[in-house]
Parts: structure tokens; C-alpha cells; sequence
């Protein structure tokens, strides 16, 4: 028994809050005094507590319930308890009354459903995109070591798969480092902190005995990136320091999506063999589901294998295209780094890494000066990857603007119908009134009834949420670029839900509360008699006002899809198809594996429907390119540069201006040929003739042989930058694009493709299959979702403008029947009172747009960024949304104002 | 309100103030519940049990007063009842009723 047993504190005060006077005193005597008797008499301590708590609670129910019983229907100014026994009368009564008016409900229900679950869905994926962390021990601990100065120029290093980064200083930082600088600094921090090393592999194939191989990321990472990063393993063991030495029998852990595809998930999986661009791994483990490499949100492909860094010449040949070692080059950045640093100790890692740095890059002969300011800088690494990612914020911001205001206009809307519906129950709330029922006492019921209206609407906003999930993800995937992120639905999303759908409800329910609470006294009311509704008017201008923007906002985005594609490109993207194929994915060697792309070439242009093909280094509008400082005629600058193979021109359709098209006699040996176009042409040579000429790209020169039309290049906002084009027999690439013309359609020859590329090069995978078009529509994914989402929101908008303006109209003409009645009957003509009442509705949707406009105009700045072709405050696209809107409210005023004009005068004087 | 007539809650009351008087005992909120609990298995609340009473009170069936603060009841006084001749005629009354309902009923106890 407890040493000082005493009843519970908190029933003892619940007891003295409810109860007052002697009976308080008497009955927690009696109380106190049963539960010391009991203890005494060796009763179990927690059942005499119980039996408090039991007998209190039933006291303060048994006492209060008789004086509730002897209340006036005015319970607003009692205590708590009774509130809330009042508030469950008025939920059934709404409840009720809802079920009894499905029309109404139903329409309100809708539309904040569609707005709360919009929003929810955003959320969602906002959420996902903007705090959720990578699913590792103590994420927060993780940093990503980046350094400055980022410019390739003048450290005359090469890089591979390196990620820049602009702080909002405006400072450059760039992610990657030497093996050897980073080995330094491994060896600097060792036993403080864990620094870890990793790159991706984009493309590698992945094959297991007796199944297709597969084309998956993979990740070479350092010995000690799993005891750094710590991701969670599903099976098996993780990589260690000792299967990244030179020599160690090589090793892999799968993905749990890989491990699932090749072996069924079985836990035999460990122990066999799995190949990875030809080279035979061992299984060793395999990394849980919710691991998706360092891109939580799936900006990046997750990775399907990790392997040791020392697999690097297996896994990743092509890196080392110079043919030395990358362990021991100090001028090839290839090496990103991620460490765990313990909370405090930044700025002491970050001290001694800045010696080592800049030692390092001193002794690989990086100039002095840069050397000297040359920084480390560890960033929050939480989120791995995508930490350092905040492009796709922007447009998710914007989004989540859009569908708040969407939400709005959802409120708007079911505050209007409430009112309408306040003005049918205006007798009924008379009557409550006059048996005594206070203002607040109404305020309370119409304010449950836009909760519970909303509340409502949250679950089917939520089920709306659901079911739209996959065009949601598919909107994203386009227009964010990312894959992995969904619609997920947990506790913190529903809370977010239920806090939007309590504010909703409260927003639209607040106005009517006010209205219908005010005093008014019972009287017999005539249709003439009804109120003017001032406040649903004022409402509805409101709602035209703030769907004006959205439906301009539609129209700026539908004119920026138009003029993107009209952008003149210079080549016929029609019937074009591409793809990539890499020799080095299949096991050859990388100064084996040009040799491949002829023949691949001229297989393809055997193929019936074909008319030609060629290779190319970079895509046209794929968001990528190559550039290098040229010296033309002792004149330095930046020129493009392009890799294709003979027959460029005619395959892309392009045009030749000047001298000859690269062919199979530009080949290695030579002097390199190249063609420029026109804008290098009038940038470098001042519009003279430069055929036969010769520049130096870098430090190699070459001949001009040809020039050719401007064409688009990486992008197709981007202005056409000064192009040279190289033979790719002279540079001897891997990795090229392969395009081919077709005559016919190119929905029916990816059967015959693949099947030359396999004839060519059996195993041999194709990536990235698509279309010219497909590509370009691929960089105008953004601008399509805001396009597409704009659209629906904008016409979401617009009928509800048409519901709500009808229902006033209609409620208006009811009212003045009698008026129209009698100006008939004095001979007013059918189309006077047409306009009479249209008039009205003009009236509002003007008011709406003197309020709308300068909204738009001052909304505009925020989406000028992602526009193309025009400005934000665009005139024309502003008179077409408020003309729309205009005839938008003409057509919702339209049928009862002829309704309104085909009174029966007679009739209409007789119903009052 | 018919003010001879109470509830089977309130009869019950009287019973016990009445056996707790005749017994020589104090008649107040414990040792009424208690009796209740023993002889019926019934468990009232503290506060059901003084609405009750206090509902007999105004009718003049019993009186009350507040007794003395006892430490065991953290220094909280009790009210103690006792039945009035009003009450007692009234209880006489109803058990009478009650009496010939079940003899005509042939309800044996």
C-alpha cells in the first residue's frame, strides 16, 4: 500500500469546479471520507480510485442534470457541461435538417471537397518534397561536404556526375572531389567524425541468371558509407572497408525492389551472383524498401545496387575514358562526399578539412590563388540529395497558393448557400427566437451546421484525394521531375485535413451565423417582405473577384504552352525518334565501344520506314550540353559544342548554309572538322564566310567546314547560343544518342529498333526510348501542370460563380414578383424586364471584376517566371478572363431572368 | 406535483433514514449509501442520493442539518437527515399501497 494514499486530485477538482455551496462540501466529505475507509480496510488502491472517480463523476452528472432539466432552451451562458450537451442537440438537429435538403448539402459538401481535398493531396506531397528526411539513423546528424570556388575554367579539372549549388548568398559551391584529395581528407577527420564517399552511376545493367536484365542506378560508394549514412538493410549484411580494397572479392547489396524483381524476395538471394554492366558481384544484403538512395522524394533514380567505390573501372568505365587510374588522378573530380557529424562539431570539421583542401589542390597543380580561397562548406544533409534542392519548392508554393484560393472560393460559395437557405429558414429561426433561444444560441447552430458541412466534405475531400492520387503522382512526375513521391495518408495528414476542414467550415458559416443571429421580430413575412440579401450580393462579388485571377492565370499558362510551341526550333522534330545506347553497359571496353555506332547505323537505315539515322552527344531540348572555351583569331569565348554523326543535317532536317556536311571521311587522325552556325558565325568571325578557317576549341584546333541554320539547343526558352558540331567518328564517344527518321509513324518501330541493336550488339540495352516530341514536351512538363491544373481550377471556379450567381438571381426574381407583376401589368415589355434583371447580375460581376483586376495584376509577378512569351500583366489575356467572366454571370442569369420576363402579370399580382 | 406521492428511489430513501434512526445511528451520506449497497447491491452516487433527499426535503418529508467536521473527512462537515412525522406518515402510507398491491397480486416476498 502506498506510503500517503489520497483520492484523485483531478476528480476531486472536477468536483468543486461543477458543484457549489454545502452540497460540494458534503459530497466530497463523503467521497474522501469512503475512499480513507476503504484504504484502511485494505481495499486495493487503485479500485478505491476508481470508485472516486466513478462516484464523483456520477455526482456531478446526478446534480446537474436536474437543473439542466428546469433551463429555458437557453443553455449558451451555463457551464461547460451543459454546452456541450446543448451542442450535441444542435449536430443531431443539423444533421437532420441536412439529410431533409440533400440538394444543399450536397453542392456545399461537393464543393469544399474539392477544395480541402486538393489541398490535402498538396500537402501531401509538399510535405514529402519539403521535411520528410532521409529513413536513416538520426538523419539530422547527416551533412553534405560541398567547396568553393565552382568554376571548371579556371581549375582546369574534369568532373563526372558533379552537382553545383548557389547559397542564397549567391555563392557557388560544387559537390565533387578528387580520390586522392578526398582520401586526404578522410585521413584528416578520421576518428572525430565519419566521411563518407559515393557517385552515381546513371545507367548501368543489372542481370541475374534467368531473368531479364534490367537498366538500374547504381551507387559506388566508399567501405565506410554504410556505417556513415546508415541506411536500413532489409537482409544480409552491409558493405564494409574491407570489400572496397583493391583485389577484395567483389561485392553488391540490391535494392529491395531488385531484390523482390530477380529473387521473389527470398533470402536465398545472398550468396549468388548478380552481373553488373558484364561484371559478375556477390549478393551480400540488401537495403529496406523505404531506402531509396540519397533522393528521399525521388528526384534521382533510386539506386538498384550499391557497390564498393574499388569496382569503379568494372562498373563505371566509361569515367576513366583517358585510360588512367581515377584512384590516383588528382584532376578528375568524381568522388561526392556525405558525413555524420555529431551536433557542435561543424565549424571544427569544417577548419580541419580546409587545410587539407587546399594543400591537396595545390599539390595537383590547381593555380595558387585559387588554391588560397578555396573553402569547404558542410550542408544540412537530412535529406541527402535532395537538402540541396529547392527548385521544386517554387512551383509547389505557387500550387499550393492556387488551391488555397480554390478553397476559398469553396467557402465563399457554401457561405452564399447558406445564406440563401437562411432566408427559407428565416421563420423557423424567428420562432426559436421568440421561445427564447439566444443570439449566440443561433450563432452556435448555423456555425455547427458549416462544420459539420465541412467536416463532411473533409472525409469526401480526402476519399477525392485517394481516388486522384495517380493522376496527381502522374501531374508531379511531369512537372516536378521527381518519382518518388505519392499521396501517403497518415495521422499528420489527417490532422492537417481536419484543421482545414474545422477553418473552412467556421469561414463559410460565420457571415450567415452573423446575419440570421441579428434580432428580428415574428411576423407573417410576403415574398415582398423578404430581405435583400445585401451580404449573399456582396458575397458573390467576392467570389467573381477572386476566381478572376485563377481563370487569368489559366489563360497566361494556355498562351505559354501555344507560344512554346511555336518557338521555331530549326530542325523537323515530326517522325523523329531517340534513344541511347552505351557499349560500355554491355561489357566493353570504353575505347572499344565507338566502334559499335556505325554498324548500329546502318542496320537502322535498312530498316523499311526508315530514312535515315545518326548519333548524337547531347539531345536538342533535353535541358543538357556541352560547352568549352574556344580562341578564334586570338578572340576567347564560349561556344556550345555537339558531337553528331554523317547525315546529321538531313536526319534532324536541318539546313546547310555554307560548304559541306560532316561524313564518314571526317574521321580520327585528322584535323577535326566542324560546322558552326550562324550565330557563331556573326559572334566570332563577324559575319565573314569562315569556311576553311580554323579555331581552337580548348587547346585543339579544327577546321571549319560547313555552316549551318540556328537551331534551338538545350533549351526551348534558352536563345540559341554559338554551336560548333564535331564529327563523333573524330572524338570517339560513348554513351551517344542514336536518331533515326522515320516516314511513316513512330508509334510501330520499337520492335524493329531494338531488334537491330541486339543484332548489332547482343545484350545491349536501349534507354530512354522516346519520341523528338516527346523529349520537348518532357523540358514543358511544368509549364503543362500549371497549365492543366490553372484549367481545371479556373472552370471549377467559373461554375461555381454560375451556381452561386443563379441561385441569387433566382432567389432576387422570387422576391420581386410582385414588382415584375405589376411593371408588366403597366406595360412594361418582356425584354425590359429581361434586362432588368440581367442588369443585376452585370452589376455584381462588375463590381467583382473592379475587385478582381488589380488582384490579378498584383498575383501576376509571382508566376512571371514561369511564363514564355509573355508578360505577367498581359492586357489581352485579362480582357478574355473578365469577358468570360461576364458571360459566365449573363448565362447564369440568363434562365431566371427569362423566367422573370415570362410572368404572367395576372398571375404574378395575384401570389401575393 | 401530487405531494403524497414518490418515487420507488425516494421510498427507499425513507426506509433507511428511518432503519438508521430506529438503529440509533446518524443518518448522513455514507451510512445511508452503505446500507444501500448492502442490502441491495445498488451503488448510488454521493450526489444522486443528496438530489433525492434534498427533492424530500422540500416536500417536508425529512430535515437536515450539517453535522461536524470529522478528520477523516479532510475537515468537510456531512449532512445528517432525519425523517420527519410528515415522512413517516407518508412512507406508512405508500407501504400500505404497496402492501395490498402485492397481496393482491399474491406476490410473496
Amino acid at each position: 500500500m502506498a506510503v500517503n494514499p489520497h483520492p484523485p486530485r483531478l476528480a476531486r477538482a472536477l468536483v468543486s469546479l461543477f458543484l457549489s455551496g454545502d452540497v460540494r462540501e458534503v459530497i466530497v466529505g463523503d467521497l474522501d471520507q469512503e475512499f480513507f475507509e476503504a484504504v484502511r480496510a485494505g481495499a486495493p488502491l487503485r479500485a478505491a480510485r476508481r470508485r472516486y472517480w466513478r462516484q464523483s463523476m456520477a455526482s456531478i452528472a446526478a446534480i446537474r442534470r436536474p437543473l439542466q432539466e428546469r433551463m429555458v432552451p437557453d443553455m449558451s451562458r451555463r457551464s461547460g457541461f451543459n454546452a456541450l450537451r446543448g451542442l450535441g442537440l444542435d449536430v443531431r438537429a443539423v444533421t437532420r435538417a441536412l439529410r431533409h435538403n440533400p440538394g444543399y448539402a450536397g453542392v456545399a459538401i461537393l464543393s469544399l471537397a474539392i477544395g480541402i481535398g486538393a489541398n490535402t493531396a498538396v500537402f501531401s506531397v509538399m510535405r514529402q518534397i519539403v521535411y520528410d528526411p532521409l529513413p536513416v539513423e538520426r538523419p539530422g546528424e547527416l551533412r553534405m561536404l560541398y567547396w568553393t570556388p565552382n568554376s571548371d575554367a579556371a581549375l582546369d579539372v574534369s568532373q563526372v556526375g558533379s552537382t553545383g549549388y548557389r547559397d542564397p548568398a549567391g555563392v557557388f559551391y560544387r559537390s565533387n572531389f578528387s580520390y586522392p584529395l578526398f582520401g586526404a581528407m578522410q585521413r584528416a577527420v578520421e576518428g572525430a567524425i565519419d566521411l563518407a564517399g559515393y557517385n552515381r552511376v546513371r545507367e548501368t545493367t543489372v542481370a541475374a541468371d534467368g531473368r531479364p536484365p534490367v537498366i538500374r542506378e547504381a551507387m559506388l560508394v566508399t567501405g565506410n558509407f554504410f556505417a556513415t549514412v546508415r541506411p536500413p538493410l532489409a537482409f544480409g549484411r552491409a558493405l564494409t572497408a574491407d570489400d572496397d580494397r583493391p583485389g577484395a572479392p567483389p561485392v553488391a547489396v540490391l535494392s529491395h525492389d531488385l531484390w523482390t524483381q530477380f529473387f521473389d524476395a527470398a533470402p536465398t538471394a545472398v550468396g549468388t551472383i548478380v552481373r553488373v554492366n558484364g561484371t559478375a558481384l556477390t549478393v551480400i544484403g540488401v537495403t529496406a524498401r523505404e531506402y531509396r538512395g540519397l533522393s528521399p522524394s525521388g528526384f534521382t533514380p533510386a539506386p538498384g545496387v550499391t557497390v564498393p567505390m574499388a569496382l569503379q573501372p568494372a562498373v563505371a568505365s566509361q569515367w576513366s575514358d583517358s585510360g588512367r587510374s581515377l584512384f590516383s588522378e588528382p584532376r578528375v573530380l568524381w568522388v561526392r562526399a556525405i558525413a555524420r557529424v555529431p551536433d557542435g562539431k561543424d565549424s571544427a570539421v569544417t577548419q580541419a578539412l580546409q587545410g587539407v583542401l587546399r594543400a591537396e589542390l595545390q599539390a595537383a597543380g590547381v593555380p595558387q590563388a585559387i588554391a588560397d580561397v578555396s573553402a569547404p562548406r558542410l550542408f544540412p544533409g537530412a535529406r541527402g540529395f535532395d537538402s540541396m534542392r529547392n527548385t521544386a519548392s517554387q512551383p509547389l508554393r505557387l500550387i499550393s497558393v492556387v488551391l488555397g484560393v480554390v478553397l476559398l472560393i469553396a467557402c465563399i460559395n457554401v457561405a452564399g448557400l447558406m445564406l440563401a437557405r437562411g432566408v427559407a429558414r428565416q421563420r423557423e429561426l424567428d420562432v426559436q427566437r421568440a421561445l427564447g433561444a439566444s443570439r449566440s444560441r443561433i450563432m452556435r447552430s448555423l456555425l455547427v451546421e458549416g462544420v459539420i458541412l465541412s467536416a463532411a466534405g473533409g472525409v469526401a475531400g480526402v476519399l477525392l484525394a485517394v481516388w486522384t492520387a495517380p493522376v496527381l503522382q502522374s501531374l508531379l512526375t511531369s512537372g516536378l521531375g521527381t518519382t518518388g513521391v505519392g499521396f501517403s495518408l497518415d495521422w499528420r495528414l489527417l490532422a492537417v485535413t481536419g484543421a482545414l476542414a474545422c477553418a473552412a467550415g467556421i469561414l463559410s458559416s460565420l457571415l450567415p451565423a452573423i446575419r440570421f443571429s441579428r434580432q428580428s421580430t415574428l411576423r407573417d413575412r410576403t415574398t415582398a417582405g423578404a430581405p435583400r440579401l445585401a451580404i449573399g450580393r456582396a458575397l458573390l462579388a467576392l467570389q467573381i473577384a477572386v476566381s478572376l485571377p485563377l481563370v487569368a492565370g489559366a489563360g497566361l499558362f494556355l498562351r505559354t504552352l501555344h507560344n512554346l510551341d511555336a518557338v521555331e526550333l530549326g530542325f523537323d522534330p515530326d517522325g523523329l525518334i531517340l534513344f541511347a545506347v552505351d557499349p560500355t553497359m554491355n561489357g566493353r571496353a570504353p575505347e572499344r565501344s565507338a566502334e559499335v555506332y556505325p554498324r548500329l547505323l546502318e542496320r537502322l537505315e535498312a530498316l523499311p520506314g526508315v530514312t535515315s539515322a545518326t548519333v548524337i552527344e547531347n539531345p536538342l531540348i533535353a535541358n543538357i550540353e556541352s560547352d568549352s572555351t574556344v580562341t578564334v583569331n586570338e578572340k576567347k569565348g564560349v561556344m556550345y559544342l555537339n558531337s553528331v554523326g554523317p547525315r546529321y543535317l538531313e536526319t534532324m532536317g536541318a539546313r546547310l548554309l555554307e560548304g559541306r556536311p560532316l561524313g564518314l571521311g571526317d574521321r580520327r587522325g585528322m584535323t577535326w572538322s566542324v560546322l558552326i552556325n550562324e550565330t557563331a558565325v556573326r559572334t566570332f568571325f563577324n559575319g565573314q564566310s569562315p569556311v576553311g578557317q580554323r579555331f581552337r576549341i580548348s587547346k585543339r584546333e579544327v577546321e571549319v567546314v560547313g555552316v549551318v541554320a540556328d537551331s534551338k539547343y538545350d533549351g526551348l526558352r534558352n536563345a540559341v547560343p554559338p554551336t560548333a558540331l564535331l564529327s563523333f567518328l573524330q572524338r570517339e564517344m560513348n554513351g551517344m544518342h542514336v536518331i533515326v527518321r522515320v516516314a511513316g509513324e513512330t508509334g510501330r518501330m520499337r520492335r524493329a529498333i531494338e531488334a537491330a541493336v541486339q543484332a548489332v550488339d547482343p545484350g545491349m540495352p536501349l534507354t530512354r526510348y522516346r519520341t523528338q516530341r516527346e523529349q520537348i514536351d518532357e523540358t514543358t512538363g511544368r509549364e503543362r501542370v500549371f497549365a492543366r491544373l490553372l484549367t481545371a481550377v479556373g472552370a471549377f471556379a467559373l461554375l461555381l460563380a454560375c451556381v452561386g450567381l443563379h441561385g441569387v438571381t433566382s432567389y432576387s426574381v422570387t422576391r420581386r414578383t410582385s414588382e415584375i407583376g405589376i411593371r408588366l401589368a403597366l406595360g412594361a415589355r418582356r425584354s425590359q424586364v429581361l434586362w432588368l434583371v440581367l442588369r443585376q447580375v452585370l452589376v455584381l460581376a462588375a463590381a467583382g471584376l473592379a475587385i478582381g483586376i488589380p488582384m490579378a495584376l498584383l498575383a501576376a509577378p509571382a508566376v512571371g517566371s514561369f511564363l514564355f512569351g509573355l508578360r505577367p500583366n498581359d492586357p489581352m489575356t485579362l480582357v478574355v478572363a473578365a469577358a468570360i467572366m461576364v458571360s459566365v454571370a449573363v448565362v447564369a442569369g440568363l434562365l431566371p431572368a427569362r423566367r422573370a420576363a415570362r410572368l404572367d402579370a395576372l398571375a404574378a399580382l395575384r401570389a401575393e | 406535483m401530487n405531494r403524497r406521492h414518490f418515487g420507488e428511489f425516494e421510498q427507499l430513501l425513507l426506509y433507511i433514514v428511518l432503519h438508521l434512526q430506529h438503529a440509533g445511528e446518524e443518518a448522513n451520506g455514507p451510512a445511508i449509501r452503505q446500507t444501500i449497497e448492502a442490502r441491495t447491491g445498488r451503488i448510488i452516487s454521493p450526489g444522486a442520493i443528496y438530489t433525492a433527499l434534498t427533492r424530500l426535503e422540500s416536500r417536508g418529508f425529512v430535515r437536515s442539518a450539517l453535522g461536524d467536521p470529522t478528520p477523516e473527512r479532510g475537515g468537510k462537515r456531512k449532512r445528517v437527515y432525519r425523517l420527519r412525522p410528515a415522512g413517516e406518515a407518508a412512507l406508512r402510507a405508500a407501504h400500505a399501497a404497496m402492501d395490498r398491491m402485492a397481496r393482491l397480486a399474491r406476490l410473496k416476498a
